[in-house]
C-alpha cells in the first residue's frame, strides 16, 4: 500500500501518531543528548535512538517495561515525562522540557501500539514508487510530480496557484538554468512556438546550450569549497582551476551523476585511469591548505582528512559528520568509530599537512597535465635514455672482459680528459669539490655556538680535530647546488651522540616543511640513516634509508652516492666504506631538486628543524661525481690522505685482487675510461633535457591511492596527537553495510555511495537540484539529512524522484526536465491570501519561490543585456573591477577578461570578490550546499554605484540607442525588454522617460559630469553616439539594475 | 477555474483592501516564504531574535581593541622579577610540563628564559603593575581590570584569532559582534550595528573577512568592515557624474515603478526592497558624517595623539569607534596587527605601544568626559601570550619570545567592569596559571552577561544542534564584574 507519510496526514480527523516524524523529532531533541548514539553521555545505559528491546526490557528502578504498547501508565516512559519527582525526565538541570501537547503526543503514540521505525532518511528508498490517486478536475497535472503536489495540497484543502505568465516563465527558465536572460530575439522566437511544446522545446535548447554546464557548475563549486588560493593566512594562489573546467564539462556532456561523483572520489582508482579521470579527484585536494611558519604539519594532515570526510558527507550524504570527529554524534547514528573509519578512506594518499613556503613545488600527489607535443618529446628522451644506460652497461662488461687497467701503459699517451693516475693533482681528489678539515691549530669563531673536539675514528692518533654540532648552527659550505641529472657524493666522519629520532646532519635545502623539503639531505630518522634527493617532500623524492641504526658514540666513515638518474636505485649509502643494506623510502623523482634557496650544503642544522646535537662530523669532502667503491673504501681509512688512492689503484691493477673486478672495472669505467666517460657525459645531457622538460610541465593536486595502506588512527576528542587504536576503512553500518565484494578504498566507497542500496545519495542529490529550481528543497535542510534535520515535505515525491535517478542511469539532465515540465514549477509566484496564510513558508509549493538571483545570475545578466558578456568557456581565472575592492586588493584585468562570466572569478578564500559577497556567495571555506538570501543595503549600494553595474548600464544604454536613435520612448522599451523580456506599461514608461529628460537635461547642463559618468569602466560608448542622450538612457538602465523584478526571481 | 479564483480572491481584490492593509492582515514574517522573512531593517530599530534582555545589561555596547599577533603580557601587564633573575638560565621541566610547544621552537635545543627589559611599577590607587611601555594607560589604571590569567587552546594565529572572535578554533562560527547583532538587533537604522576597523598598513599575520563574520547566522550579521580609503563601505560613493539629485531621482522612479508593481502584483517584499535602496542612501551620507571629525574640538583630537588625523590609523580608528558608539553602534572592533614578536621584541614591542597606548587610553578618558564610560565595555587584547623563554639565541638585549597559550593578559574597562582590579595570578616564571584561570570562553560568557545576555540562552540552531557562542562552556566571572 502506498503510504505518504507526510504532515499531510494531520489534517485527518483520526490519524495516528506517526513515530519517524512526530515522536523521533522530539526523542531526538530532548532525550538523545543522555539517551542517544554518544556512549560517553549515555545514562543508564538506555539508547532511544534504537528502539531495540525497550518493549521488552524493564527499568532497573521500577521494574516497568521501557514502553509498554498501548498502555502508558505502565511504561517507565511515559511515567517518567510526566513525573514532576526527581523522577523526572528530561531533567529539570538540563533545560531541556516537553510541553503538555508533546506529552500528550507521547501517550497517545504509546496508546497507539508504541511503533519504531527506523528514521526515514536511512530506510531504503522504494522501487517503482506509485502515483498517488488523486481528482485533478482542473487538468492541472503535466506530468508525476504535479500528482504527488497536487494530492498534498488537496489534503491540506489548498489549490496551486495560476500558471506564470509566459515572460516570466521563459525569463525563469532561462536564469534558472544557464544564468542569463533570453533575448529579444530568443523571446520573439519562442513566442511562435505554440504551446504547452514550447516549454519543452525551451528546456531542451537550455540544457543543450554551453552555459547550462557553467549555471550547474557554480553550485557545485560551493559544495567542492572550491578557491583558487589555499586559504589559511598566507593564502596563496594555486593552479586548481581545470577541475573547474572539468565539472562544466561534465555537466554539459550529461555525465551521470554516479560517474561524475565516482570520478571525484575516486578517479584515479578506476582501470587504467586516464588523466580525464584523475583529474576530477582534484575534489578531495580542494580544501584549505596551510603554509604558517611553525604549523605542526601532522595536525593540520589530520584537518585536511577531516575536511574530505566531512565534505564527502555532506555532498553525497547530506550528513554533518563534524561532531562525530570528537565524540559520538549525539544525534545521528554515526559513532566517532565511524567516523574515522570513514577518514581511513581520505588518508591514503603521499601528502603533507603544508604545503611550501619557499617554493612553488604543487603539493603532492599531483598528476601532470597532459600535453601532447612534451607527451611525445618526453617519450622520445626516455627511450634514448634506456638505450643509453644499455650500452653504458655493456661498456662495463667490456671493461670487466678486457680489463684495461693491464695495459695501461700504452694509453698513457690518450690525450683524453681522463689520464692515467699520475696526471692527478696528487693532494686533490678527481671530482672533490669541496674539503672541510680542522687541522691541529683550527679554531672556530668566538661566538659560535659548536665546538672543535679531537677527531679520533680509530687507535691511531689523527692530526685532525672534529666539529661538535650545537644543532642551533649550522656550519656552511658553499658549494652543493647540483641539479638531478648531475651525478655527486659526499663522504664524512661522524659520531652519533645517542639514538636520534630525527637529526638534520647534511642537507642543500632551504627548510624542511617549510621548503617541501626541497634540495638533497642525509638525515638521521628512527636512528638510521637517510639520502634522499626531494622535490616536495612526501610524494616528489627519491629516498633509501639504512636497514641497521647507525652506531652510537662510535667514528664511522659515511658516503653518500648519487648517479644523476632520479631513481632510488641511483642512491647508495656506505658506511666505513662498505655499501650499506638500505629500503627504498620513496622513489619518484619528477621535478628539479633545486631553488626555493639554501642552495649550499650545511652541516648539522636546519631551520625549523631538529639538528644533529651533539653529533660530531670532520673531514667533509663534496664531489661533482659518483664515486667508486674503491674510491669510498680509500676515503674510509682513518689517516686518509689522497695519495693513498693512487697507491691502492696501482696496487689493484698490479695484483688484480687486492679488490674485486667488478670494483676495479667501476673504478676504471668512471676515472680512466676514454670510452665509457663521453658516453656517460650524453646520458647526463639527455637526462638534463628529460629534466628540463618535466620541469616545465604543469602539475595539479589529485588524490593518488598509495600502493601499500597507511595505517589510521583513532583520534581521542579529535585530536591529532592522540592517535589510539588503528582503524580500517569502512562506513557507518546504520546506513548499509559495506558489501564484502566491494573494494575496500576509495573505490569501493563511491561503488557504496551510489549503490542502490544507499538509501541517501539519491534523495540528497535531486532534493539539492529542486533546490535549485523551487528556491527551497523537498528537505529544507539540505546539509542535514540526519535526525535533526528538517523532514521531506513530500517523502513519496523525494523518493519517486531519487527511483526515477537511479532507474534513468542518473541522467541529472533528465531529472531537471521532469522538475522544469511540471506544472508545479510553472505556477507563478503570486498566490491569494487564503493560500498565503495557510501556507506562508510555500512547504506546499502553492506557488513559485520567489528570492533575489544568485549572486552570479546578478553579475552575468547585466553583462549580458549590456552585450558585454564574454562567452569564453575554460581557462585561468580573471580578476574583475571589485577585486581592486577587497579585503586583499587585487590588480584587476582589462577587457575582456572583466566581462567573463563570474564563475571564472578570481577566488581568493581569504578575501574573496566583495561583489559576490556582498549578494550572499559563500566564502567557500568548507563545504555548503545552501546559501543565504538577504537584502541588505549593501547590495544596493553595488548594484547602483558598482563599476561593473555603471558600466553595463551604459553599453545596454548604447545598445538601446543604436536600435532606435530617433525616438526615446523606443529606445526605452527595448531597454525594458532586453532586461524584463516584456513591455514596459504605459506607466512604466512614463516613469522612465521622466527620469531620463530629467537626467539628460542635467547631464547636458553639465558636461563634466557627463564625462565623468561616460569614463566608468573600460568600456566606451561609440564615437557616434550623442553623449547627453546615452549618458541619461544609462541612468535609467542602471536604475533598473536595482528593480525587484530584474533582481528576482518572479 | 483556478484563474477565476485567483482573480476574484486577489488580483483585483487590492484595490478595495489595498496594499498596506494586506500587507497588515497577514504580518509580515507569517506572509512570506522563509528567506524574505530576514528582510526587514529600515525601522529607527530593528528587533534582535531576543525579545526581552535575561537580567539587567550593564554595558549597552562594546569597544573591542584587538592587538591582533599576541603582544607578550610579560613585558606589559605580569611583573616576573624571577626571568631577570635567572636570565639565561633553562627552562625547567617541572614548570614546562608536557605543554606543546609551536615548531618554530619546538626543535630547539635550549629554552633560555629571559625577563623583561622594560621596567614595571605599580599604578593608581589600585596598585595594578604595569611596564613603562605603557604610560597613559597607566594612567587610567583605576579604571582597568587587568585579567592576568587569560588562556586558550591555540598555539597558532589562524585558529587563535579564529577562537577568540568565535569562540571555536575552526572557521564557519558566527564572530562574537554577529552574535550580538543577531540578539539585540540594532539601534540606529542608518548604520550598521557591527562595525569593523583594521588599521591600514600593518605587517603581521593576516586578517581574514571571516573573522567578524556571520558564520552560519544570516549574513546581516556580518560585521561591516569600514576601510580606511575613500569609501569605508564598498561603493559607498556615488558612481562619477552622479550626485545626490541625480540619485534622489533615481530612487524616486524606482519607488514608483516598484510602487506599480506591487500594486498590480501584490508581492509583499517589495517594501523592503525599496527599504534597502533608502537605507544605502542614508548611509551613503550618515557614514561620511560620522567619518568626518571636522566637528572634534581640538582637545579631543589632543586626547589621542597626532596621527588622529591620519584615517585609517589606530587612534584615528579609536576616535571613530568613540563617534559610532555614540551614534548607536553596538559592537565595535579594531585590529590592530604586528604584535608577533618571535625576535627583536623589544624594539619591536615599543613601537607598537607608542602607536597604540595614548590612543586606547584616550578612548576610555573620552568615552568618561562623554558619560559613556559606564555602559560602554572597552576590551583590550591579543590572542594568546608569549612564552617566558626566548626564542632562537639570547644575545644581548634582543630577545624574541614564542607563542604560549597558557596565560596571558587583557584588560578591560567600563560597561559594568570593577575597575582598579587586577584578576588571575601566574607563577613566579610566568608559564602556568595559578589562580583564577579565565578562559576564552569565560571572557565570552561575562562579555554577555554584562550586555544583559544569559550565554547559554542566545542560541541558533544549524545543522541539527543549538549554537551559541560559548559552544558548551563558558563560566561567569562574577569577581570582575562592579
Amino acid at each position: 500500500m502506498f503510504v505518504n507519510r507526510t504532515l499531510a496526514q494531520e489534517s485527518a480527523e483520526i490519524r495516528q501518531v506517526d513515530f519517524d516524524s512526530q515522536i523521533r523529532p522530539l526523542l531526538s531533541d530532548r532525550c538523545y543528548t543522555c539517551h542517544g548514539p554518544d556512549e560517553a553521555t549515555l545514562e543508564a545505559d538506555l539508547r532511544l535512538d534504537l528502539g531495540i528491546g525497550l518493549h521488552e526490557r524493564a527499568a532497573a528502578s521500577s521494574g516497568r517495561l521501557i514502553l509498554s504498547p498501548g498502555e502508558p501508565s505502565a511504561s517507565e516512559l511515559f511515567l517518567r515525562v510526566i513525573a514532576t519527582d526527581g523522577e523526572q525526565m528530561p531533567p529539570p538541570e538540563s533545560g531541556l522540557q516537553l510541553s503538555a501537547d508533546e506529552i500528550a503526543l507521547i501517550k497517545r503514540w504509546i496508546e497507539e501500539g508504541a511503533t519504531w521505525d527506523r528514521h526515514w532518511s536511512f530506510e531504503p528508498i522504494p522501487a517503482d514508487v506509485p502515483l498517488p490517486d488523486v481528482a485533478d478536475t482542473n487538468a492541472w497535472i503535466q506530468n508525476p510530480i504535479d500528482s504527488f503536489i497536487l494530492h498534498a495540497m488537496q489534503q491540506q484543502g489548498l489549490q496551486p496557484t495560476i500558471a506564470a505568465s509566459d515572460h516570466q516563465l521563459l525569463r525563469r527558465m532561462y536564469l534558472d538554468l544557464i544564468g542569463v536572460p533570453p533575448t529579444m530575439d530568443e523571446v520573439a522566437k519562442w513566442s511562435n512556438v505554440p504551446k504547452p511544446e514550447r516549454w519543452s522545446n525551451v528546456v531542451d535548447h537550455l540544457l543543450a546550450r554551453p552555459e547550462y554546464g557553467q549555471r550547474m557548475a557554480s553550485d557545485w563549486l560551493d559544495v567542492a569549497r572550491y578557491s583558487d588560493t589555499y586559504g589559511y593566512q598566507v593564502d596563496r594562489e594555486r593552479f586548481v582551476w581545470p577541475w573547474r573546467d572539468w565539472v562544466v564539462r561534465a555537466f554539459n556532456y550529461n555525465m551521470p551523476f554516479d560517474r561524475f561523483g565516482t570520478l571525484q572520489l575516486a578517479g584515479d582508482l578506476q582501470p587504467n585511469a586516464s588523466f580525464n579521470e584523475i583529474l576530477p579527484t582534484t575534489f578531495g585536494r580542494l580544501h584549505p591548505q596551510e603554509v604558517e611558519g611553525g604549523s605542526v604539519e601532522e595536525e593540520f594532515r589530520m584537518k585536511y582528512i577531516s575536511d574530505r570526510t566531512e565534505t564527502y558527507g555532506m555532498a553525497f550524504l547530506g550528513l554533518t559528520f563534524e561532531c562525530s570527529r570528537c565524540h559520538n554524534h549525539k544525534y545521528d547514528p554515526i559513532s566517532q568509530t565511524d567516523y574515522y573509519r570513514l577518514t581511513a578512506f581520505f588518508d591514503n594518499i603521499d601528502e603533507a599537512g603544508l604545503y611550501s613556503y619557499f617554493t612553488d613545488s604543487v603539493p603532492t600527489p599531483t598528476a601532470v597535465l597532459p600535453n601532447e607535443d612534451l607527451d611525445s618529446k618526453t617519450a622520445e628522451l626516455r627511450e634514448q635514455i634506456v638505450a643509453q644506460e644499455k650500452g653504458l652497461r655493456e661498456q662495463l662488461q667490456e671493461i670487466q672482459q678486457s680489463r684495461p687497467w693491464l695495459q695501461r701503459e700504452d694509453s698513457s699517451a690518450d690525450a683524453s680528459p681522463t689520464s692515467p693516475p699520475q696526471a692527478v693533482e696528487p693532494t686533490v681528489l678527481d671530482g672533490q669539490i669541496a674539503h672541510l678539515t680542522y687541522g691541529p691549530e683550527a679554531k672556530l669563531p668566538e661566538t659560535s655556538e659548536n665546538r672543535l673536539v679531537p677527531f679520533q675514528p680509530a687507535a691511531s692518533i689523527v692530526d685532525r680535530q672534529a666539529v661538535e654540532l650545537s644543532g642551533d648552527e649550522a656550519i656552511k659550505l658553499d658549494v652543493g647546488n647540483f641539479r638531478r641529472w648531475q651525478p655527486f657524493s659526499f663522504s664524512l666522519w661522524m659520531w652519533v651522540p645517542k639514538p636520534m629520532a630525527r637529526a638534520v646532519v647534511l642537507h642543500r635545502s632551504q627548510a624542511w616543511t617549510d621548503a617541501g623539503s626541497r634540495g638533497y639531505e642525509l638525515l638521521i630518522e628512527n636512528e638510521r640513516l637517510k639520502f634522499s634527493l626531494i622535490h616536495f617532500w612526501p610524494g616528489n623524492a627519491i629516498s633509501i634509508r639504512a636497514i641497521s641504526p647507525a652506531p652510537i658514540e662510535q667514528w664511522m666513515h659515511v658516503t653518500v652516492t648519487y648517479d644523476g638518474s632520479s631513481r632510488a636505485d641511483g642512491l647508495a649509502i656506505f658506511m666505513d666504506g662498505k655499501r650499506i643494506e638500505t629500503e627504498t623510502v620513496r622513489d619518484k623523482l619528477t621535478k628539479q631538486i633545486t631553488g626555493g634557496g639554501g642552495d649550499h650544503i650545511s652541516l648539522g642544522e636546519r631551520f625549523r628543524d631538529q639538528g644533529f646535537t651533539g653529533g660530531r662530523v670532520a673531514e667533509v669532502r663534496v664531489f661533482s661525481r659518483q664515486l667508486s667503491a674503491l674510491t669510498i673504501r680509500s676515503l674510509a681509512e682513518p689517516n686518509f690522505v689522497p695519495e693513498q688512492l693512487a697507491e691502492k689503484r696501482n696496487a689493484a691493477w698490479a695484483t688484480d685482487s687486492v679488490v674485486s673486478m667488478d670494483e676495479i672495472a667501476e673504478d676504471w669505467a668512471l676515472h680512466f675510461s676514454a670510452d665509457y666517460q663521453p658516453e656517460l657525459k650524453k646520458l647526463e645531457q639527455s637526462r638534463e633535457q628529460l629534466g628540463n622538460l618535466q620541469d616545465q610541465r604543469q602539475e595539479i593536486m589529485v588524490m593518488q591511492e598509495l600502493p601499500t595502506r597507511k595505517p589510521s588512527f583513532f583520534r581521542e576528542r579529535g585530536n591529532y596527537d592522540a592517535p589510539t587504536v588503528e582503524v580500517s576503512p569502512g562506513v557507518p553500518d546504520s546506513i548499509f553495510p559495506l558489501p564484502a565484494d566491494f573494494p575496500n578504498n576509495r573505490a569501493g566507497l563511491a561503488r557504496w555511495t551510489f549503490d542502490r542500496r544507499n538509501p541517501l545519495t539519491a534523495r540528497v542529490a535531486v532534493n539539492r537540484w529542486w533546490q535549485m529550481l523551487f528556491g527551497e528543497g523537498l528537505v529544507r535542510t539540505p546539509e542535514d539529512f540526519g535526525n535533526q534535520g528538517q523532514r521531506p515535505t513530500h517523502s513519496a515525491l523525494l523518493d519517486y524522484l531519487a527511483d526515477q535517478l537511479i532507474d534513468s542511469g542518473w541522467d541529472v539532465k533528465r531529472t531537471l526536465r521532469l522538475m522544469l515540465l511540471s506544472a508545479t514549477y510553472q505556477q507563478s509566484v503570486v498566490a491569494d491570501v487564503q493560500t498565503l496564510e495557510a501556507d506562508p513558508e510555500n512547504r506546499w509549493w502553492t506557488r513559485a519561490s520567489s528570492h533575489r538571483w544568485p549572486a552570479e545570475t546578478l553579475r552575468d545578466q547585466a553583462l549580458a543585456v549590456a552585450g558585454l558578456l564574454d562567452g569564453k568557456m575554460d581557462g585561468a581565472p580573471v580578476k574583475p573591477y571589485d577585486l581592486a575592492e577587497a579585503f586583499a586588493p587585487l590588480p584587476t584585468d582589462g577587457g575582456p577578461l572583466v566581462y567573463r562570466r563570474s564563475l571564472y572569478t578570481y577566488w581568493k578564500r581569504m578575501s574573496p570578490s566583495p561583489v559576490m559577497i556582498a549578494l550572499d556567495a559563500v566564502k567557500r571555506d568548507v563545504c555548503q550546499v545552501k546559501r543565504e538570501r538577504t537584502t541588505t543595503p549593501a547590495q544596493s549600494l553595488v548594484f547602483l554605484n558598482s563599476p561593473q553595474f555603471v558600466e553595463a548600464s551604459r553599453a545596454l544604454a548604447a545598445r538601446c540607442w543604436q536600435n532606435q536613435p530617433t525616438d526615446v520612448q523606443q529606445a526605452l522599451t527595448i531597454m525594458v525588454q532586453e532586461m524584463l523580456s516584456r513591455d514596459p506599461s504605459p506607466r512604466e514608461l512614463e516613469t522612465l522617460t521622466q527620469l531620463y529628460q530629467e537626467q539628460r537635461q542635467r547631464f547636458e547642463q553639465s558636461p563634466d559630469r557627463l564625462q565623468a559618468y561616460l569614463n566608468i569602466g573600460h568600456y566606451r560608448i561609440p564615437s557616434e553616439l550623442p553623449p547627453a542622450p546615452v549618458g541619461a538612457l544609462a541612468v535609467v538602465a542602471n536604475t533598473l539594475m536595482g528593480l525587484d523584478q530584474w533582481t528576482t526571481r518572479r | 477555474m483556478l484563474r477565476r479564483n485567483f482573480l476574484a480572491n486577489f488580483g483585483y481584490g487590492l484595490g478595495a483592501m489595498g496594499l498596506s492593509e494586506c500587507l497588515g492582515a497577514v504580518g509580515s514574517g507569517a506572509f512570506q516564504d522563509s528567506t524574505s522573512v530576514q528582510e526587514t531593517t529600515g525601522n529607527p530599530k530593528t528587533p534582535g531574535v531576543l525579545t526581552s534582555l535575561h537580567h539587567v545589561a550593564k554595558a549597552k555596547r562594546v569597544i573591542f581593541l584587538f592587538q591582533s599577533g599576541a603582544p607578550s603580557q610579560l613585558e606589559l601587564f605580569d611583573h616576573k622579577p624571577l626571568l631577570k633573575e635567572r636570565q639565561g638560565e633553562q627552562l625547567p621541566d617541572s614548570v614546562r610540563g608536557q605543554q606543546r610547544l609551536t615548531g618554530m621552537s619546538g626543535n630547539q635545543s635550549s629554552l633560555p628564559l629571559v625577563g623583561s627589559a622594560f621596567d614595571f611599577a605599580q599604578h593608581g590607587q589600585s596598585g595594578t603593575w604595569m611596564s613603562n611601555l605603557l604610560p597613559h594607560t597607566a594612567a587610567m589604571a583605576d579604571d582597568l581590570c587587568v585579567v592576568r590569567s587569560m588562556y586558550t587552546e591555540s598555539i597558532n594565529h589562524g585558529p587563535g584569532v579564529t577562537f577568540f572572535q568565535t569562540g571555536s578554533q575552526l572557521p564557519g562560527r558566527p564572530s562574537m559582534g554577529a552574535w550580538l547583532d543577531y540578539g539585540l538587533g540594532s539601534e540606529n537604522a542608518n548604520l550598521p550595528s557591527y562595525v569593523v576597523m583594521v588599521t591600514k598598513n600593518k605587517g603581521g599575520q593576516p586578517l581574514s573577512a571571516r573573522l567578524w563574520g556571520s558564520g552560519f547566522l544570516p549574513a546581516r550579521h556580518d560585521g561591516v568592515l569600514f576601510r580606511s580609503g575613500a569609501d569605508p563601505l564598498l561603493y559607498l560613493n556615488l558612481p562619477a557624474g552622479i550626485d545626490v539629485t541625480s540619485r534622489r531621482a533615481m530612487l524616486d522612479a524606482l519607488g514608483a515603478l516598484q510602487t506599480e508593481e506591487a500594486e498590480q502584483t501584490g508581492w509583499h517584499d517589495l517594501e523592503s526592497r525599496i527599504e534597502q535602496h533608502e537605507l544605502a542612501f542614508r548611509m551613503q551620507s550618515s557614514i561620511p558624517e560620522v567619518t568626518d571629525f571636522s566637528s572634534e574640538p581640538q582637545h579631543v583630537l589632543d586626547l589621542y595623539g597626532p596621527s588622529v588625523t591620519d584615517k585609517g590609523s589606530y587612534a584615528a580608528n579609536c576616535l571613530l569607534a568613540r563617534r559610532l558608539a555614540q551614534r548607536g553602534v553596538k559592537f565595535i572592533q579594531l585590529f590592530h596587527q604586528d604584535w608577533d614578536h618571535h625576535g627583536g621584541l623589544p624594539g619591536g614591542i615599543r613601537g607598537l605601544c607608542q602607536e597604540t597606548d595614548q590612543p586606547s587610553a584616550a578612548l576610555l578618558q573620552d568615552l568618561k568626559q562623554h558619560g559613556m564610560l559606564d555602559d560602554t565595555l572597552v576590551v583590550w587584547g591579543g590572542e594568546f601570550g608569549r612564552t617566558n623563554y626566548c626564542q632562537g639565541k639570547l644575545a644581548g638585549n634582543d630577545y624574541g619570545r614564542d607563542h604560549h597559550p597558557r596565560c596571558f593578559s587583557i584588560w578591560m574597562a567600563g560597561g559594568g567592569i570593577r575597575g582598579g582590579t587586577t584578576y588571575g595570578e601566574t607563577d613566579e616564571y610566568g608559564y602556568n596559571i595559578v589562580q583564577n584561570p579565565m578562559h576564552i570562553h569565560d571572557l565570552h560568557a561575562t562579555m554577555l552577561h554584562l550586555l544583559g545576555i544569559e550565554h547559554t540562552r542566545l542560541t541558533y540552531k544549524y545543522q541539527g544542534r543549538y549554537f551559541r557562542l560559548t559552544d558548551v562552556h563558558g563560566r561567569l566571572i562574577r569577581d570582575i564584574i562592579a
